[in-house]
């Protein structure tokens, strides 16, 4: 189970407020129509108005788990025009987890997240060249390449 | 080993995170 582990734990309490919901309860059907739940496990980041802002599926192991959590959070942090803490999370992705799965997006990211602080483009491109050193393989390289 | 403080409701998650500037993370899981 990926949960026990500490460094999932850590992420987990230091950045979110947690809620679990067992989709064979009869009575939380009316919030996962609300949320339109098909298949587990079903990850969801929400701002504390309710408005969802990343998901993913799919089992992680603890190893690729807590990247995916740290850079989901990032990412609602940058939808929420929050730029520092969405670059300080992605960079947070890059420098403990950087052969993870979700290292290219947090590389593409990272770069967004200091554009849109900056509005300058060397900001932009600088991350994108790294990413596409680091990861020339990966849909992030592709979508950058414009 | 200590667990996840999970919170009660998605409406105590969503208090708590605005009060904490935090966000909501659900988790919908099947048990068997």
């Amino acid at each position: 189970m990926t949960y026990p582990e500490a460094p999932v734990r850590e992420a987990i309490e230091r950045l979110t407020t947690p809620y679990q919901i067992d989709n064979s309860v009869e009575t939380n059907e009316p919030l996962l129509s609300r949320l339109r739940h098909v298949w587990t496990p079903d990850l969801r980041i929400l701002d504390p108005d309710g408005v969802e802002l990343y998901r993913w599926n799919g089992y992680l192991p603890p190893a690729e788990f807590t990247p995916q959590l740290i850079a989901a959070v990032a990412h609602a942090r940058l939808r929420r025009k929050e730029y520092d803490k969405a670059k300080e999370l992605y960079e947070e992705v890059l420098r403990r987890f950087p052969t993870a799965l979700v290292a290219a997006e947090a590389e593409y990211f990272v770069g967004v997240s200091a554009y849109r602080k900056s509005h300058e483009a060397g900001d932009l491109l600088k991350a994108w060249h790294e990413l596409e050193k680091s990861h020339p393989g990966s849909e992030w390289t592709v979508k950058q390449n414009f | 080993m200590s667990e996840i403080a999970w919170l009660g409701s998605l409406e105590e998650a969503q208090r708590v995170a605005r009060e904490r500037d935090l966000v909501v993370l659900i988790d919908v899981f099947n048990p068997t």
